[in-house]
């Protein structure tokens, strides 16, 4: 695949060496002549020095031949002419990186539409999900997230006094969000449809959007009761603010501890629901006041990475229950990753190391990913993307006629994931993830993909 | 919440309750009370009730903090708790003298008689003393010189334990802020407040003895004049004595106990420039002296042939009685003309100075506030000029002069209300009583005019508006927060 990459900063820098590694065709174009000897020095890539934002000099590069056109520079304006420009000349997926939430507030005006580009990307966004997985839902399964976070997977286990025992599920009324993926019983592992009965004890797979599998958690387990779960926020970066923003469920009751007096009056200002304590997290004598032993998650997302790590060992020796961390310097990340069990630190993200992880998935879409296994060898979970000439474009899902003994659990089209229902069409480019029995597996991916 | 350390708090504060109830039990034995008669065997069970609830805290908290230990804990809602729930508390074991001690009296009554001693205020729902023995007297005396400076000041901020907790303690108790020591150690400096208070109350006594009274009308009386209390051994207050140098004694008095007290200890000690120091008590004394003259003059013009030196002596008292928010009378004001009552009437409003044991809104927040208000006119025309607001010297913050604003508007909002509220329980009482007997008990003076006016007591009305004008008296003593906050659940859950 041919890749030009814009900025050769960290973010930059690092794709560089991932998708030059995996045996990319890779241009990278920095203005600033120390950064390119360092680059070209390091890695199996050309560096052009030059202004990524510069018709001339995109065109000079044949950026119509370019199957993805990356603009990583830290400058909102310079990544969004550049994406806007290399579209323009013929670029076939654009993404540019982007802080400010202006731009990727897509509810009066879409400014992706307007510039042409494909994916805006935020690390802090990136960074925030990887944050928001584990305090959302606790129990959810390793198996990867989709669609930044908009669909996710949970076991759980139909317990005594659900009101679904012994119902079939075209009984059931789970709301549009939710699907239950497979079902192990006994040894056995089921795929679900129409037909199937809930039992009781039956280990359930569900995947949905996190807020709904969090609500309807208790319907399939009354033992679980819906807590309000306390998250303390150490700083008030904008991955704090990303981070709020996938925590609004009402049960998550949401604390910021801020340094800065006029950071702490915007957050305040933009989430009023939210309570912000002015004052320093460092401080024992604060975070006492504030009673961080009883919080449920505390998570360090300041830009500094010795108050981050010291904190967060505070807070859980205080007694926070679950402690999370923000790591910038990529120096640190081997050392922490390495002592999170003596630390007690659950989650450590690196918000370079995410985003970088992130385009990577992005770029490398063969048609055709296995996510997981099912239990005993039962089937396999797929993620599928859709061909141009795939047979299946233009028609609605039930349509398509899959075999018994699959299930479409989620559908992402463009940027909107959801659980798909009969009469969602599928187009080309669409994501789908499929739960196929091995035997099945055949016949869906024919259908799917042609 | 860290209850535990609360708990802790409410048990010393209750042992020290108990002692001060055996004192008045003792006082009485000494004056000739059997251990047979009512008021003794009321006290002696108070004393049981009260030990009973300290020997509880202090086992509820023992138990707890061997299991978890985090005593040390102690944080500005602690603290507002600990104070809010001490007043409540105390007011209802103040009243327990009373209830147990007399014949007919309800509940309700010595209730209203223990927290109007607590908080200093003065009013008093007995129309007769006769019924009164000489330790109820002494508690009511005893109360009213604890309250004075405090319950908590008095009892728990010398505790070394606390360590800077104390600070908290004092300065949301007492309406003096505990930057104001000198000392490193706010115990220290505490300590030094109780010895100045001890030897004001020990001299006053003294000068009472020889003016004139007897001894335990001088020890009784002593006590309330510091506290600036004003409850009386005689139904008729100071107009029992007519004597001008008993009189002279109590204005002195009055009138240093209402002066910031860091102020007089910082004189006496002849510290250095404390003198550049003092706006908030010239103004005071500036304020008091003004007074005086405005309310002769009022009193002169209405009717001249009337005005004799009995009439400026009678003035000279009850403006610094009310001024000082005391509530000692020596005449019936309430027969003055409506002018030289309404000067009065904002007297009360004033108070005393910051710091001491007087009531009302204090005078530094007046002045403050009338700074804020002139600061804001110029900035009208000239709103570009840096304008900084000092008090002395010192430049005040924004964020004090709002505070200071908000509390007179909370002040001023809470009163407008409870006579509201009063009206409704009180159907038949007119507006300036019902006015009046709302700042009487929100500002801790005592008296008020009309219906509630010196010559009348609180005895009339009904037990609802009793209990509440008893809750508003602890309202203004605590100045609003300390108890308001027990109020708010959030204060009694963990954070979120």
């Amino acid at each position: 695949m041919k890749i030009i990459i814009v900025g050769a900063g960290q973010v930059g820098h690092n794709l560089t060496a991932t998708l030059s590694k995996e045996g990319h065709d890779v241009t990278l174009i920095e203005q600033s002549q120390s950064l390119c000897a360092k680059v070209d020095e390091e890695q199996n890539a050309r560096v052009i020095k030059g202004n990524g934002s510069s018709a001339s000099q995109l065109a000079q590069l044949d950026v119509d031949s370019c199957d993805a056109f990356l603009a990583m520079t830290s400058d909102d304006r310079t990544n969004v002419i550049s994406c806007s420009l290399a579209k323009g000349l013929g670029a076939k997926n654009t993404i540019a990186r982007i802080h400010d939430a202006t731009y990727s507030d897509a509810s009066s005006f879409s400014y992706q539409v307007h510039f042409g580009i494909d994916l805006f990307v935020n690390p802090e966004g990136i960074c925030a999900v990887e944050l928001a997985k584990a305090i959302r839902n606790p129990s959810r399964v390793a198996i990867e997230d989709f669609a930044k976070g908009q669909i996710e997977v949970q076991r759980m286990e139909l317990a005594k006094g659900s009101k679904f025992i012994n119902k079939n599920l075209s009984e059931l009324d789970f709301g549009a969000n939710l699907r239950i993926g497979f079902i192990e019983r006994a040894n056995s592992v089921i795929i679900p449809n129409g037909e199937t009965e809930l039992n009781e004890g039956d280990q359930l797979t569900v995947f949905g959007h996190p807020d709904t599998l969090f609500n309807q958690r208790e319907k399939f387990d009354p033992r679980q009761k819906i807590e309000s779960t306390s998250v303390v926020l150490f700083g008030g970066s904008e991955t704090t603010i990303s981070l709020i923003r996938m925590l609004t469920n009402p049960r998550f009751k949401i604390r910021v501890i801020e340094k800065d007096p006029e950071q702490c009056e915007i957050l305040a200002n933009l989430f009023p629901h939210i309570n912000v304590i002015h004052g320093d997290a460092t401080s024992l004598r604060l975070l006492e006041e504030e009673q961080i032993g009883f919080a449920d998650y505390f998570v360090a997302c300041t830009k500094n990475d010795e108050e981050n790590i010291l904190t967060c060992i505070q807070a859980s020796k205080l007694g926070a229950k679950h402690v999370q961390l923000v790591i910038n310097k990529s120096d640190y990340d081997k050392l922490i990753h390495s002592l999170k069990n003596e630390l007690n630190i659950e989650v450590v993200v690196s918000p370079r190391v995410a985003m970088t992880e992130y385009m990577r998935k992005y770029l490398i879409n063969t048609q055709l990913t296995e996510l997981a296994e099912l239990p005993n060898n039962a089937g396999q979970i797929l993620q599928l993307i859709i061909p141009h000439s795939s047979p299946a474009i233009g028609k609605k899902i039930k349509d398509v006629a899959l075999p018994k003994g699959t299930l479409l659990v989620a559908l992402l089209h463009k940027f909107k994931a959801k659980v798909p229902a009969g009469d969602d069409t599928i187009i080309t480019d669409d994501r789908l993830i499929v739960i196929a029995g091995s035997k099945e597996k055949k016949t869906v991916l024919k259908k799917l993909l042609g | 919440m860290n209850l535990v350390i609360i708990q802790k708090l409410l048990s010393v504060v209750y042992f020290a309750i108990a002692l001060a109830l055996g004192l008045c039990m003792a006082g009485g034995l000494i004056m000739g009370e059997t251990l047979q008669s009512l008021s003794i065997v009321g006290f002696f069970y108070s004393i049981l009730i009260t030990l009973a609830l300290a020997i509880f805290f202090r086992i509820i908290s023992n138990r707890a903090s061997l299991k978890n230990g985090a005593e040390k804990l102690f944080f500005r809602r602690e603290a507002l708790c600990t104070i809010g729930l001490t007043w409540l508390s105390c007011s209802l074991i103040g009243a327990l003298p009373f209830y147990l001690g007399l014949e007919n009296c309800s509940f309700v009554d010595a209730l209203f008689e223990g927290t109007s001693g607590l908080t200093t205020t003065g009013a008093t729902v007995f129309s007769e003393f006769s019924d009164l023995t000489h330790s109820l007297f002494l508690w009511r005396s005893l109360s009213q010189w604890i309250g004075g400076l405090g319950v908590i000041v008095f009892f728990v901020a010398i505790l070394t334990s606390l360590g800077a907790g104390a600070k908290i303690l004092f300065s949301s108790e007492s309406s003096a802020a505990a930057s104001d020591f000198e000392q490193g150690r706010i115990q220290d400096g505490v300590i030094k407040l109780l010895i100045f208070y001890i030897s004001l109350t020990g001299i006053c006594f003294i000068a009472y003895k020889l003016a004139g009274m007897d001894w335990f009308d001088a020890l009784n009386h002593s006590m309330t004049t510091i506290a600036t209390g004003g409850f009386s051994t005689h139904t008729e207050s100071f107009a029992f004595y007519n004597s001008p140098l008993i009189e002279a004694v109590a204005i002195i008095f009055m009138l240093i106990s209402a002066t910031t007290f860091i102020f007089v200890i910082r004189l006496i000690e002849g510290a250095k420039d404390t003198l550049k120091k003092g706006i908030e008590v010239y103004t005071f004394y500036g304020l008091a002296f003004f007074s005086v003259i405005l309310i002769s003059a009022l009193l002169m013009q209405s009717d001249s042939s009337l005005f004799t030196i009995q009439t400026f002596r009678d003035v000279l008292f009850q403006t610094s009685s009310i001024i000082t928010t005391t509530g000692y009378t020596s005449t019936n004001y309430d027969l003055w003309v409506p002018s030289a009552k309404v000067v009065l009437m904002f007297l009360m409003f004033i108070g005393g100075c910051s710091g001491s044991t007087s009531g009302g809104i204090k005078l530094i927040r007046i002045i403050i506030a009338f700074k804020a208000i002139f600061r804001t006119i110029e900035q009208t025309y000239r709103p570009n000029k840096t304008i900084i607001t000092r008090l002395g010297k010192k430049a005040l913050s924004d964020t004090f002069i709002h505070n200071v604003l908000i509390y007179v508007i909370l002040i001023f909002t809470i009163q407008g209300i409870s006579v509201i509220i009063l009206s409704l329980l009180e159907p038949n009482l007119n507006l300036i009583s019902l006015f009046s007997a709302v700042q009487s008990a929100l500002y801790n003076i005592g008296p008020g005019f009309d219906f509630i006016g010196p010559t009348q007591n609180f005895s009339l009305l009904k037990d609802a508006s009793k209990i509440f004008l008893s809750f508003l008296m602890i309202l203004g003593r605590l100045e609003i927060y300390a108890l308001i906050v027990l109020f708010i659940p959030k204060i009694w859950r963990s954070y979120s």
